[in-house]
């Protein structure tokens, strides 16, 4: 945005980018009263060129282009791919070598490095399709699922707490991280995957599954502590809002929220348009997932337990009845008019801001127990305390709480009004906006009601009827999403694969495929794709397949002096992308090679040690055990005020907004982390005792490398680096014994020497921190 | 079929072109761009060496001040208990706010409670007259170098939101803070040390750490927490057992097979940075002990600071390290005072704000002091202030609410006018209502000093040139020499 622009967007416009102008809360009762009176907004008429964008227009299947060297062709991606190169003269990288396939494509489908077995195996496979075989392998892995979830959380801005001040944490959020890896594992069709995260309560009403992957829109930061009325319902809707137009249109919707889109052709009242399509959604977090046996179980334990709370619940109450009434009239005189005046009013009656200003000032008008027992005489008091006393212990006998999960759903009624909010701004509402989709999109009327795109409107209306109680809002938006002709949802998802696997989407802007996003460097290939995506009844799993199995894929990253001289930047994918691993990989590579890891799948989540000093609010208390403490990195809890710092150096995204792809950076830090922290130098000396268990202590010091280097790399090393490891062991030996202190490690072998396992697990230590073992060729 | 155009290719060239550098150079902006995160730079993203990312940047124009200070008072300091004295306020003390002001939202409701007079004295110091209250008796002696800004405004009611808009411009979490923004923008002097550096005098300030994160900004910007006691910085020393020596030998280790490891992949650039990067961590190791060593201190500067009291000798070791590291090249050091909200005088504002003020006043002052004397208060940024100020109406009798609408900050050094009341608020000081100096003023205000323009410092994220503020601010140019 050029400055002159910028600087005519005006101040009042922050809520757009999270502020907002505190206000007197006067303003906002206004609201309601004046918006009927604000004239309509002119919507922008979009030219020919702004609607002709070229990801507006939907993908049209094209031609698989003819190439000179059909040998190198093993699908369509390699005829557009090498098309391209040969346009300008290049040629593709060789193969990689069978190691570093097995590596590159164990890291990129699972997140984690082969087993020397693995490898073995791999190296000894002559089929002509033992590739294509590991491949399969790798796909079935549930491990598969654990990497690919995470850079769906990443985009879901998936955590576990609140943010802000308290940060309070969410105990069932993890069902929905579950579900998104379940999804992945399972192949759920793309098209199910995305309607069932926007409105699974609309789409299969009762089916736990489908509420949970509800957690989707479940995942905006809270303010618990918000005090201005009605911001934090504005918050949420604008959080599903943005998110929802990021992820899965590729489009910078958030943009419109104050204005009209500088660049693409989304107007403000688009914007509210479809925010409208969420008005109805509120968080419910104590949908019951449990079985009918277990409820049934559950409700006949907890019927007797109820019986006889209520029955010592009766005596607690006739005790403290009229010294409560009395309080409670103390209480409410005091009220201020505004307040009294809500309460007042007939529930049905009150206004939004109302139940809100209610909300807000609840604890005026809640008696503490503590308050009771004050104003009690000391028999009664006496009395009471026994029989409160009593209440709790019946309460303790009580069963277990069922299972609950949390996400989206409609609570019914006709969802609120939203209102186009002139610059953003809550304290200034215009017209009402009926529920939408995008107009640029639409060939007619945008408007739910009337939009020709909404396809299944007659069928979701007597659905809708049925189900009463929701408006199918969220359903219309998800069916619109995944029409087949829908120009931006099964390309946005193709390009993340591809940004995945190759290290660079197809359009680098993975969540902007608008104007200012940047332009696809090979759209033939994007449509071919996306077209085939749809084809395949958007399996996933088989676009992988596509992609890995590739020869571009399984090029060597070592391109050639004139491609790396012509395209410098690689787009046209004339060789491999290195790839620096991602945090989480970094530290589940570690717990891997030391032997340690636990590859148990799903539950709640798990908290490794935090290094001495580091306290958050709301506390994080280590897990216990030890097994639980090496899981995978995708079941660490995430908590949004607090990051491991392994993984906040390694470039893990800020949770509170949607994050399309990971930086790389590299800093000191990273160094100090992998160098430096005990928690690495303890898994180095279990991967030095690994090896000296698995292969025993007389292990020559060359024998003991070429593991660790199996082990860490894949690899065997090569004479320089042999030579080199073997005169590091010998130094550091004899450091070891000249000035350390003689730090004693249980888990050595006995028949080793002390100074001798000091000097194998400094040499494992050094391995983990290397560049090839944080890099994939 | 031609080779796309995309708008970063030629900006790469030009940077290869421009540095020349003997193992690949590449812009940083492209590096990451190779990863897709950089696609269509249109902003002005800085040329960074990707071997040395926080090498020392040119500005966008003469910088006046090469660091900055930033003094957290964290919770909400009284601003009509200390630089914006209310004489209407003590003559209508115990009246309601006139109905004039309308209604006022303030978080505990305090908008209709009856306003509370201070019981501070207030005195003009210095030859600029500045007003400060008896709170401040040290700092009264430095007026002269501050530029007092009373009209301040923000859009938070909490303290997480508005902590969070004073480092990072927002009242939603996510955004890079100030100090990464500087970095980002700038890199550091000293190579050896980290280039920002934040350390808190008690709990952890409210919202954690992403109050110096980089939010979306590479990690390489992030603020680093500085410890009160042992090792300066997390995983600093090597691990329990492991001596020097053994050290050194791993890294050398490391470094030869990491050197021919890259050998063969010489056209990716990544690969030196992060040999470069364990160098640089293994010379932190040495030299970042040593820069917050107050053992060669003498006594009369340690006595400066307050290190003699113990009401504030914790706060005052944190401000004579903050000028060592000024002195040592580090960037951006952001101190917190009261950390985890102690300002926070919802009741007895007397025993809370007496106590924080004796807690940062003689520190504050000896650091103002020191950094003159020593020629480098010039080339230093001082800023004081907390989230937000207090409310001029009373709650709990005795204490006073958050106050968003009006309150004071203050700047010294680097570049600023000393001597100077700037803005005003109403005659309660419950809004400002001259000069308005919003919290994305001050930041454009404070990369100003430093040589950065707020509108060109620039990181393209999502199709949007994203900026430290957002879309607003505004110079103060009324404060600046």
């Amino acid at each position: 945005m050029s400055p002159t622009a910028r600087a005519g967007v005006g101040i009042l416009t922050r809520i757009a980018c999270g502020a907002f102008v505190c206000a007197s809360i006067a303003a906002i009762s206004r609201r309601a009263d004046s918006a009927e009176s604000v004239p309509a907004v002119k919507e922008p008429i979009w030219t020919s060129e702004q609607r002709s964008h070229w990801s507006f227009i939907p993908p049209v299947r094209p031609e698989v282009p003819r190439v000179q060297d059909r040998a190198w062709v093993r699908n369509p991606i390699d005829a557009f791919i090498l098309s391209d190169l040969e346009s300008v003269d290049l040629t593709p990288a060789a193969e990689a070598d069978r190691r570093t396939l097995i590596r590159r494509v164990t890291f990129d489908l699972t997140g984690l490095p082969p087993t020397p077995a693995e490898v073995d195996a791999f190296l000894a496979d002559c089929r002509v399709d033992a590739y294509e075989r590991l491949v399969d392998r790798l796909l079935a892995s549930p491990r598969y699922g654990e990497r690919w979830a995470r850079f769906w959380l990443d985009l879901a801005r998936y955590a576990e707490s609140d943010g802000f001040k308290s940060d309070l944490p969410r105990p069932n959020a993890w069902r929905y991280r579950d579900w998104v890896i379940e999804a992945f594992n399972q192949d759920m069709p793309y098209d199910r995957f995305v309607q069932l995260q926007l409105a699974g309560d609309e789409i299969a009403p009762g089916d736990p599954k489908a509420f949970i992957a509800t957690g989707f829109n479940r995942n905006w930061p809270y303010e618990d502590n918000n005090k201005f009325p009605g911001l934090n319902r504005q918050l949420i809707l604008d959080d599903m809002t943005d998110t929802t137009g990021a992820v899965f249109l590729g489009l910078t919707i958030a943009c419109a929220r104050c204005h009209d889109h500088k660049f693409d052709a989304i107007s403000q009242k688009d914007y509210y348009r479809f925010e409208a399509m969420f008005a109805g959604a509120e968080a419910k977090d104590d949908y019951s997932i449990a079985s009918p046996e277990e409820k049934a179980m559950h409700a006949s334990v907890s019927a007797e337990t109820e019986a006889r709370l209520s029955l010592v619940r009766r005596a607690v109450d006739s005790i403290e009845r009229t010294y409560k009434l009395k309080l409670l009239k103390d209480k409410l005189a005091k009220l201020p008019a505004d307040v009294r005046k809500a309460l007042e009013t007939d529930p049905e009656e009150r206004s939004a801001f109302q139940e809100d200003l209610l909300a807000k000032n609840a604890n005026m008008m809640t008696i503490e127990p503590k308050a009771i027992a004050a104003a009690m005489t000391d028999s009664d008091r006496k009395l009471w305390t026994e029989r409160r006393r009593e209440m709790e212990s019946v309460r303790k006998e009580a069963p277990a709480q069922l299972p609950t999960a949390i996400g989206m759903t409609e609570p019914g009624g006709e969802p609120a009004a939203v209102h186009l909010l002139f610059k953003g701004n809550l304290l200034n509402p215009g017209e009402a906006v009926a529920p939408g989709f995008l107009s640029v999109l639409c060939s007619g009327s945008p408007d739910l009601n009337t939009c020709e795109c909404d396809k299944n409107k007659q069928e979701k209306s007597a659905s809708a009827e049925s189900e009463r109680k929701s408006s199918g809002r969220r359903r219309a938006l998800a069916e619109w999403l995944t029409r087949d002709d829908n120009p931006l949802t099964a390309r946005v998802i193709v390009n993340r694969l591809w940004q995945n696997h190759f290290g660079r989407g197809i359009v680098a802007t993975a969540s902007d495929f608008g104007t200012q996003g940047a332009e696809p460097t090979n759209p033939e290939l994007l449509d071919w794709l996306a077209t085939e995506l749809v084809a395949r009844g958007y399996r996933l799993k088989a676009m992988h397949r596509l992609m890995v199995t590739s020869s571009t894929y399984r090029q060597s990253s070592l391109g050639s002096p004139k491609t790396i001289k012509e395209d410098p930047d690689n787009t046209l994918f004339g060789r491999m992308n290195r790839r620096r691993i991602e945090a989480e990989a970094v530290r589940d590579a570690i717990l891997a090679v030391s032997g340690e890891i636990d590859l148990r799948i799903g539950g709640p989540s798990v908290y490794p040690e935090l290094p001495a000093g580091i306290n958050p609010r709301g506390g994080w208390k280590a897990s216990p055990s030890e097994a639980d403490r090496n899981r995978r990195s995708i079941y660490v809890f995430v908590k949004r005020n607090l990051k491991l710092p392994l993984f906040d150096a390694f470039d893990s995204p800020d949770t509170n907004v949607t994050c399309p792809e990971r930086l790389t950076s590299v800093n000191a830090p990273q160094a100090l982390t992998l160098l430096n922290s005990d928690w690495t130098f303890e898994r180095a000396r279990a991967l030095a005792n690994r090896v000296l268990n698995e292969r025993g202590a007389s292990i020559t010091d060359q024998d003991f490398i070429e593991t660790v280097y199996e082990y860490t790399f894949s690899r065997k090393p090569n004479s320089v680096e042999l030579e080199r490891a073997i005169a590091f062991l010998k130094r550091d030996r004899e450091l070891y014994e000249r000035e350390s202190k003689k730090s004693v490690d249980d888990r050595v072998p006995a028949a080793v020497d002390r100074s001798r396992a000091a000097a194998l697990a400094d040499l494992c230590h050094a391995m983990i921190n290397l560049n090839e073992f944080v890099f994939v060729d | 079929m031609k080779i796309p155009h995309v708008d970063w290719v030629s900006s790469r060239r030009e940077f290869l072109e421009r540095c020349g550098l003997g193992f690949g150079g590449l812009a940083f902006a492209a590096l990451l761009a190779e990863d897709g995160v950089i696609p269509a730079a249109r902003g002005e993203v800085p040329a960074i060496d990707p071997l040395r990312p926080l090498a020392p940047r040119p500005s966008h124009f003469a910088p006046k001040a090469k660091s900055c200070i930033f003094l957290f008072m964290e919770g909400g300091p009284s601003h009509i208990d200390l630089f914006d004295p209310k004489p209407e306020l003590t003559r209508n003390a115990g009246k309601p706010l006139p109905p004039s002001f309308g209604k006022v939202f303030t978080p505990m409701g305090v908008g209709g409670n009856t306003l509370l007079a201070s019981k501070r004295t207030f005195k003009q110091y210095g030859e600029s007259g500045t007003w400060v209250s008896d709170w401040y008796p040290n700092i009264a002696e430095i007026v002269d170098e501050i530029a007092v800004v009373r009209s301040c405004t923000a859009d938070g009611l909490n303290h997480v939101g508005s902590v969070c808009q004073m480092n990072t411009g927002s009242i939603l979490a996510g955004r890079p803070s100030l100090g990464s923004w500087v970095t980002y923008g700038l890199g550091t002097e000293n190579q050896n040390l980290p280039a920002f550096v934040v350390m808190n005098d008690a709990a952890e300030p409210v919202g954690g750490p992403r109050n110096w994160g980089n939010g979306w900004l590479p990690a390489t910007f992030q603020g680093t927490p500085f410890r009160r006691d042992g090792a300066p910085i997390l995983h600093l020393e090597p691990p329990r057992g492991v001596t020097d020596a053994r050290q050194r030998a791993k890294l050398d280790l490391v470094t030869d097979l990491d050197r021919s490891h890259a050998q063969a992949r010489r056209d990716d650039t990544r690969l030196a940075a992060r040999i470069a990067a364990y160098e640089l961590a293994y010379r932190m190791q040495a030299e970042a002990p040593e820069a917050v060593d107050l053992a060669g201190e003498s006594a009369e500067t340690k006595r400066l600071y307050g290190l003699d009291d113990p009401r504030c000798k914790d706060f005052a070791a944190m401000c004579l390290r903050a000028r060592r590291l000024v002195e040592r090249g580090v960037r951006f050091v952001q101190l917190y005072c009261g950390s985890g909200s102690q300002w926070d005088a919802h009741r007895d504002i007397e025993g809370n704000h007496s106590k924080l003020c004796a807690r940062s006043d003689r520190p504050v002052a000896g650091l103002i002091k020191d950094l003159k004397r020593r020629g480098l208060l010039d080339s230093t940024l001082v800023v004081w202030g907390g989230e937000f100020g207090r409310t001029p109406m009373s709650e709990k009798s005795d204490g006073r609410d958050h106050n968003p609408y009006g309150f004071t900050v203050w700047f010294a050094g680097g570049g600023v006018k000393g001597g100077l009341t700037f803005g005003s608020t109403d005659e309660f000081g419950l809004r400002a209502v001259e000069n308005k100096v919003h919290v994305h003023d001050l930041h454009a205000t404070m990369l100003h000093t430093m040589g950065l323009d707020h509108l060109k410092l620039t990181f393209p994220r999502d199709g949007r040139d994203e900026r430290v503020t957002i879309n607003g601010g505004r110079v103060i140019h009324d404060i600046l020499a």
